[in-house]
């Protein structure tokens, strides 16, 4: 064997040890992986929109900035799926209160049908589930906007006992922004308290 | 000697006894979601047990405290909740039909008067053959259970 390819190889070795150390090193670090939760690789930002709290305030981009945030959307019509999430995303708060303040996590409920769901309509549902709660109401459009950044549906159903009123058909995930109001993570359902409330906790470690 | 023979016609005994009827359809577990404030509707949950030998089919449900009362679904699919009536839920036999939170669920319209948790409602499900189940739901305010809250 030549000197060359000698002092080549043992260079390749060399190289592939130090490779390897990193690529331990790297994984060694690397937090645990949330259990449900899907983490986006990088968080995306959300387009400007204007929509109102149920305190009548205006509500947008920027109050989200400073906390985390989940973000249900749904309406008041709703007797299943609806009150069944605000229960469980109030038992993921109660299981996040030994957090500091500014790691707990705020709870939004934005209305999808904004026609029913006037801010006072909210302002007497919402914080029945938790007083902290803020519910979201508005303009379509500016509905809209904000629904199409996350990726989530809803359309109108007429009931089909031939009743007056509809029902809305809607994604039921929940969705984590973060404290610079961009999409961090998605939950899909089931929603299980102790599953969310962990896998925020995870999160808060890889990205807090 | 004695004590055997006795043993042996005890065990005969009971051997040759004719087995229990299996017990009538039941309500089981009813609990009713108090309406948060400005519902117009709530929604409740039971599991219904058949232990009998022939399949039931509910058709119909009813209360003196609502004006109406359906048998509704939600079905999840790629995220999306949709809520659906279902005109009948077929107990099959020696089975059970759950209805919970996120999946199967009674729909209630009109409530006829205040109710709070700690009430309780009188529901009335009407079958297929003509028959009756009658059972009692525990107003709750809650969650997935009467445990979570």
């Amino acid at each position: 064997m030549s000197r060359f390819s000698r002092y080549g190889i043992l260079g390749i070795v060399a190289i592939l040890a130090a490779g390897l150390g990193a690529a331990v090193a790297h994984y060694s670090r690397m937090p645990e992986a949330p259990e449900r939760a899907l983490l986006l690789n990088s968080p995306r930002a959300l387009p400007a929109f204007e929509l109102v709290d149920h305190h009548e305030n205006p509500f947008g981009a920027a109050r989200l900035n400073g906390r985390w945030t989940f973000v249900f959307f749904g309406f008041t019509h709703c007797p299943d799926v609806c009150p069944t999430t605000l229960f469980t995303l109030n038992e993921v708060v109660r299981q996040l209160e030994d957090l500091p303040e500014d790691k707990r996590p705020a709870v939004l409920m934005v209305s999808v049908d904004p026609n029913r769901d006037t801010p006072e309509k909210l302002a007497s549902y919402v914080p029945y589930f938790n007083p902290d709660f803020l519910g979201l109401t508005g303009d379509m459009p500016q509905i809209l906007s904000l629904t199409k950044a996350m990726g989530v549906a809803f359309t109108y159903t007429p009931r089909d006992d031939g009743a007056e009123g509809y029902a809305v058909d809607h994604t039921a995930s929940l969705f984590l922004l973060d404290p610079n109001g961009r999409l961090a993570a998605i939950f899909g359902t089931p929603h299980a308290a102790g599953e969310i409330a962990g896998d925020y906790r995870i999160i808060l470690e890889n990205r807090g | 000697m004695r004590a055997t023979l006795l043993l042996t016609a005890t065990l005969l005994a009971v051997a040759c006894s004719p087995s229990p009827e299996p017990g009538p359809p039941s309500i089981e577990g009813a609990w009713i979601r108090e309406a948060p404030p400005g519902a117009s509707m709530t929604a409740g949950y039971m599991t219904v047990e058949n232990p009998g030998g022939k399949d039931i089919e509910l058709v119909e449900v009813r209360s003196d405290d609502f004006e109406s009362i359906e048998l509704h679904v939600t079905v999840t699919e790629d995220g999306v909740a949709r809520m659906r009536r279902e005109d009948s839920v077929v107990v099959p036999a020696g089975g059970s039909v759950e209805f919970a939170p996120g999946g199967r669920h009674l729909m209630l319209f009109g409530q006829a008067r205040p109710l709070a948790e700690g009430d309780s409602v009188q529901l009335v499900i009407g079958l297929a053959d003509g028959t009756e189940l009658r059972g009692t739901a525990a107003v709750v305010r809650g969650g997935h259970d009467h445990h979570d809250h």
